[in-house]
This record gives C-alpha cells, sequence and structure tokens, in this order.
C-alpha cells in the first residue's frame, strides 16, 4: 500500500470507529517507515476532525464521537513515545482541565478532555469541583501551556473568575493561558473575566487551543 | 407498558352502537340512486322508492358485520410487504383537498398547481411517513371535471408507496382503474395486490349521494379497497353533542358498508371518520380543537367495537400560520388517535383548517410523527432494560457516555429529532435564528436527494393522457 492509500485508510478507520482496522493500520504504517508525526497529523486529526464534522452535522451522536475520540486518544499514546521532541506533537503542549468549585458537572468538559487527548495534547484532567487553590498548586507543579475550566452552571461560573484571579496572585498569570467553556459561558463573560479563550463547544475547543498555544 | 388511551366505556359504546341501529331503523338513509336503493332492498333494507328512504334492521347490520375483514392488506408497487390495517397497527398518511401551498420560497399563500402536487408527493415518497400516500393537494390549473384523474396520474407517475385515490363519480373511477391497470400491467395484477384505495366522503347528516354511491358500488365490483369517511360536524350537520356527533358518523359508515358488502363481500373497507365540531365563533369547521382529538379515539373505539380497521383525520391545525398554534395543534390531534390506536392516521401536510398544504409543514408532521411514535413505544422495563452490571460498571461519581451500552442503546430507547431545536443557549441567542421553519427547508432540502422516481414504461405519460382526455 502507498502512503496515501494507508494514511487515507486510517481517516476512513478513525470515522467508522473501527478500533482493531485502525490499529493494524497503524502498525503497517510504521513498518513501512511513515513518519508518526504524519501518521498523527495527516491520519489521526484528520480522522477525528472529520468526525466531528459528522457529530456537527447530526449524523452522528454524542456516544459515538466519544468512541472516536478516545480510539484515537489510545492509538495516539502508543505513537507518543516515538516521537522525538522536534516537531512533534509534544510540543502542541500540556492541557490541565477542570471542573471548577462548586460544580459536578463534567460530561463537556470530559469531551473537550478527550477530543484534546486525540489531537495531541498532554492532557491532566483534575476532575471536578476542583478549588482555585489545587489548581493554582498542580500549575505550580505540572507546568502546564494552557489550562482550561468548566462551569455548567450560572452560578458557579464566578468560580472561574475566582480561579484567574487566584492564579494572578500567586504571579502565575504570564506563564499560562486560559481557556474558559460550560453551558452558561458566553464570549462575552470570557473577556469580561480576563480569559484569553472560549470556545462554544468541544471540537472548537481544540481549534481554539491551537490558536492560542500558537500566538 | 405501551401507553394507550380510551374515551369510551365499553357500556358508551353499546349505548352508541344501540343508538346508531335505531337512527338507522327509525330515520333512515336518503339514497337517490336506484341502483343502489335495489341493493339494498336485496341485502334485506326497508326501501320506499317515492322518498328513496333506506331503514335497515339489525340483522342486516349484524350480517354486514359478519362479512366484514378486521385487518385490511394495502399493498405498494415495489412489491413488498403490505400495510397490514387493523388491529394495533398504526400508520401515518398525508391528506387531500386543499387548494392552496403555502410557498415555500415566497412564503406567501397562492394557488395548488400540478408542480405543487408533483413535489408534495415527491417529499412524501422520501419521507418516512408518510406510510401511505392520500392524494395531498388539489391542483387549480387542470379542468375541474378531469382533476381528480390528473392527480392519480401524478400519484403513479411519481410515487410507489400505497395511496388513496380520489374520484368524483363512477365514470372516473373507472378511467382512475385504467390508469392503474396501465401501471399494473393487468387488472387481475391489480386486484391481487391493489396498490392503490379509493376515498369515499359522506354526507351528514344520512345521505348516500350520488358519487358516492357509484364509487363504493364500482370499487366493491372490484374488490378494489374502499376508506370510507364520514364527518359530521357537531352543531352543524349533526346534534350539538359529542356524543350525538359520534352516533350520526357511526350510523353513516354502518350504512355505506352495507351497500358495499352487498355488492361484494370480499371487497375490502376501512372505517373512517372525520367527526368535528362547527365552530361558532367563524362557521367554519375545527380540525385543531379538543373535540376533534376525543373525536377521533372515539370512532377509533367504535371500529373497534365493530372489528373494523380504523382511519380518520389527525395531525390537523386550523391555524393560517406556521407558528405555535400549529404545533399545539398537530401533536394534540395527533398524539390523541395514535394512543387509541387509529390504524390510519391522516392529516400530514395539511393546515389552515382544510385549506392549505406546504412542504414544509410535511415536513414538521414527519418530526411530528416521530414524536408520536416514541411515546407510542412506551418505557420498556425488562431483565435486560434493568440489568445491573452497566451501574457497577460505571460506579458511583462516573458517566455513562462513554459506555458500550449506551452506544447500544442510545439510538433504540431515545428519539433523534431532525428538526426540533436544542442545545445551548449561550450558543445562539437570537430566538428567531433556528426556528422550525428554517430547519424544516433545509431538512427539506437533504432528504430531496434521495428521491428517485418510480421505474416505469417511457411511454407512460401519453397512455395514462389518452385515457385523461381521450
Amino acid at each position: 500500500m502507498t502512503t496515501d492509500t494507508l494514511i487515507s485508510d486510517i481517516i476512513e478507520s478513525v470515522i467508522k470507529m473501527d478500533e482493531d482496522a485502525l490499529t493494524a493500520l497503524v502498525s503497517s504504517a510504521l513498518e513501512q517507515g511513515i513518519d508518526p508525526l504524519v501518521i498523527i497529523n495527516d491520519g489521526l486529526t484528520v480522522g477525528l476532525r472529520k468526525v466531528g464534522d459528522l457529530f456537527a452535522e447530526e449524523e452522528i451522536f454524542l456516544p459515538e464521537l466519544v468512541l472516536a475520540g478516545e480510539i484515537v486518544t489510545k492509538v495516539m499514546e502508543t505513537l507518543k513515545p516515538r516521537i522525538s521532541g522536534e516537531g512533534g506533537v509534544d510540543k502542541k503542549g500540556r492541557f490541565l482541565i477542570a471542573t471548577v468549585k462548586g460544580d459536578v458537572h463534567d460530561i463537556g468538559k470530559n469531551l473537550v478532555a478527550l477530543l484534546l487527548s486525540a489531537s495531541g495534547y498532554d492532557v491532566v484532567d483534575l476532575g471536578k469541583d476542583v478549588s482555585a487553590e489545587t489548581i493554582v498548586e498542580k500549575i505550580d507543579q505540572l507546568r502546564p501551556e494552557i489550562i482550561g475550566l468548566s462551569a455548567l452552571l450560572s452560578t458557579t461560573m464566578p468560580a472561574q473568575k475566582q480561579v484567574i484571579e487566584a492564579i494572578e496572585e500567586a504571579g502565575m498569570r504570564e506563564k499560562v493561558k486560559i481557556m474558559v467553556g460550560g453551558a452558561p459561558v458566553t464570549r462575552d463573560w470570557a473577556e469580561q473575566i480576563g480569559a484569553d479563550g472560549y470556545a462554544e463547544d468541544a471540537s472548537s475547543a481544540v481549534i481554539v487551543a491551537d490558536r492560542i498555544i500558537k500566538g | 407498558m405501551q401507553p394507550r388511551i380510551k374515551v369510551l366505556s365499553e357500556k358508551e359504546m353499546v349505548k352508541i352502537d344501540q343508538a346508531s341501529r335505531a337512527l338507522l331503523m327509525e330515520v333512515g338513509t336518503h339514497v337517490p340512486n336506484e341502483e343502489a336503493l335495489e341493493i339494498f332492498e336485496k341485502a334485506g333494507a326497508i326501501v320506499d322508492k317515492n322518498s328513496q328512504m333506506v331503514r335497515i334492521p339489525d340483522h342486516v347490520i349484524n350480517d354486514t358485520l359478519s362479512k366484514c375483514a378486521s385487518c385490511v392488506r394495502l399493498y405498494d408497487r415495489t412489491g413488498g410487504a403490505p400495510l397490514l390495517i387493523g388491529g394495533d397497527r398504526i400508520y401515518f398518511g398525508t391528506v387531500g383537498i386543499a387548494t392552496n401551498v403555502l410557498d415555500f420560497k415566497t412564503d406567501e399563500y397562492r394557488p395548488v398547481v400540478c408542480d405543487d402536487l408533483r413535489d408534495i408527493i415527491r417529499l412524501s415518497d422520501v419521507l418516512d411517513p408518510p406510510d401511505f400516500i392520500l392524494v395531498p393537494a388539489t391542483p387549480t390549473d387542470v379542468p375541474s371535471d378531469k382533476v381528480d384523474m390528473v392527480e392519480t396520474k401524478l400519484l403513479l407517475t411519481n410515487t410507489s408507496k400505497h395511496f388513496i385515490a380520489e374520484a368524483q363519480n363512477g365514470e372516473n373511477f373507472k378511467k382512475t382503474v385504467a390508469m392503474a391497470v396501465e401501471v399494473a400491467g393487468s387488472l387481475e395484477a391489480l386486484q391481487k395486490r391493489p396498490f392503490f384505495t379509493t376515498l369515499v366522503c359522506l354526507t351528514s347528516p344520512l345521505v348516500l349521494r350520488d358519487d358516492g354511491v357509484e364509487l363504493i358500488v364500482e370499487s366493491s365490483r372490484l374488490g378494489l379497497p374502499l376508506f370510507i369517511e364520514s364527518g359530521p360536524m357537531c352543531g352543524g350537520t349533526s346534534p350539538a353533542t359529542l356524543a350525538s356527533t359520534i352516533i350520526m358518523a357511526n350510523a353513516e359508515l354502518l350504512s355505506s358498508f352495507v351497500l358495499a358488502k352487498a355488492v361484494n363481500p370480499a371487497v375490502p373497507l376501512i372505517y373512517a371518520s372525520w367527526a368535528r365540531i362547527l365552530d361558532m365563533k367563524t362557521a367554519t369547521c375545527s380540525h385543531g380543537g379538543p373535540e376533534f382529538g376525543l373525536l377521533r379515539c372515539a370512532t377509533t373505539q367504535m371500529a373497534k367495537f365493530y372489528g373494523l380497521p380504523s382511519g380518520g383525520g389527525g395531525i390537523l391545525a386550523d391555524t393560517r400560520s406556521i407558528d405555535v398554534q400549529l404545533g399545539m395543534e398537530k401533536l394534540g390531534t395527533g398524539l390523541l388517535p395514535a394512543l387509541a390506536e387509529t390504524n390510519m392516521v391522516v392529516g400530514m401536510g395539511l393546515f389552515a383548517d382544510e385549506n392549505a398544504i406546504s412542504l414544509e409543514t410535511l415536513v414538521i408532521d414527519h418530526e411530528v410523527t416521530g414524536w408520536i411514535s416514541r411515546v407510542l413505544r412506551g418505557i420498556e422495563v425488562t431483565d435486560e432494560t434493568t440489568d445491573l452490571t452497566i451501574f457497577e460498571e460505571v460506579g458511583s461519581g462516573g458517566d455513562f457516555v462513554r459506555t458500550k451500552h449506551t452506544r447500544e442503546n442510545f439510538l433504540k430507547e431515545m428519539f433523534i429529532p431532525k428538526i426540533m431545536d436544542r442545545g445551548y443557549l449561550a450558543l445562539d441567542k437570537d430566538p428567531r435564528a433556528k426556528s422550525m421553519r428554517k430547519r424544516a427547508r433545509k431538512y427539506f432540502d437533504k432528504v430531496m436527494e434521495q428521491y428517485e422516481p418510480p421505474r416505469l414504461p417511457d411511454d407512460i405519460d401519453s397512455r395514462l393522457d389518452e385515457i385523461i382526455y381521450g
């Protein structure tokens, strides 16, 4: 098989959410000496983006989107050790994600985390109902490039603001980019509390993260 | 269990049955048609040829009912399994007579032309439901004495689904059959798998009009199925109690069944009704109110009381706009008959009382039928759906979105809307941005890509035109 055929088959198997086929295709791509980065950037990421498009077009639904994300994340993990630092996916950076204090809703946050890992981020998920202190502590310890704060209730949105203030007080605001999201969260709110980015859904969260981290 | 409703008790149905039989004897039915009078007389009815009044004794009704099938098979032209009309099966269809169309592009009303009817039939062909197509509009750009046959031609050439045809009289019915024979190959083939049913609308109070009689007699002779509707208007063409309106509708249907079965005991008959109210504010009949839903449940129950396949209006609306009222009326008048197990609910696409149709309302009504069908399926509580394994797998505090169990079950358990608006308010704060109409138009474009016309001989157009105009 040519590189092009292999890559397009990889894309196809991501879209079909066929884990066995995807694993086999990635193995033969590696055997043929195809750069793991090419597999990730031209294959897995493209496939996942198409899955995201199908989700947006209501052709597939949430459980299928999640499955595709999980399959790609799994394959991505097997590829990571093969990637040298140079221009590698590691360069995308570490992404710390949490649902803020007082809020126990995490399905949306989990989906964002999944799609971020599937697109090559080193995602550390701090879970739900996470206090500002814990987040500051973890930033200090893990040195992420970017953090994401989720709130599903209008009553917990202020906690996003408190986290940003705590980061400022700890003198770490310049060291980390901050994204916010969640059902009641708007672009206006994001700007008002001084976040660097806002995404309306999981697929666009990846796009926004990519943009922020470059800029 | 699957939720179902009843609006009449057994005792009340017996009362309505007895009153209907009394009505047919004591008041009688006016039948201004010599041939029909003779058929009624032979069947055992008491006929006064001078006044043309027919009185039907109990034993004749019993005899008629004993000849009726509890299930009628309606075929399509693809050779697939027939729709089984009867019992607890519920199907949805379009309905006709609208002469106005709310134009998709201009958003203005204009008279229906043949191209509109063609487009509506094609949309009805790709959407599912409609499970069958009752001619969904009346074109105004053809001679009125031929319009029924033009409608049938458009049905024959644009869909393979089973359809219910209109015919103005016996002569046009014969031509309708001739057209169907052109497509079926032979009369025998058509009789073996009839792919169309003929619509008969009875006249209240208690008249069997010439045209209706001709259709009943001619179609019965050929053994082709009949969808017979009675539509008394409570307070107008029937007394102003809902119970009396049911009696009127029932009596009229029974008298028409006597005629049909006297001609041919094998003719498949469907007991259908549009019993409704006269709106006392506007002097129009209303098809969107609570009484309509109640009456439909009641006439359906009467059909079941006799063991007959049932049909009738539903998913209807009086509103002249595609608005909030439309949604309220369509769901109410669709859900109630469906819960009563009306076998053929006809109404998809129709609104503005009975005067208008549109592609958008047809798509909206398709969504309504999806919503209703999910309700009908109820909640399945079995060992499988209550199994603890999945609870244990996820444990406390986890989420179920990512489980195989969810992937295997969500499509079975959940209705996935095609055009209903759902989503986070934060994403779109313009209350007009995602109206159902806009989504319906978008879905129309998408679904029409799947349309494929039925395979027919190249010269079918001219052969059908020869029958219509020749």
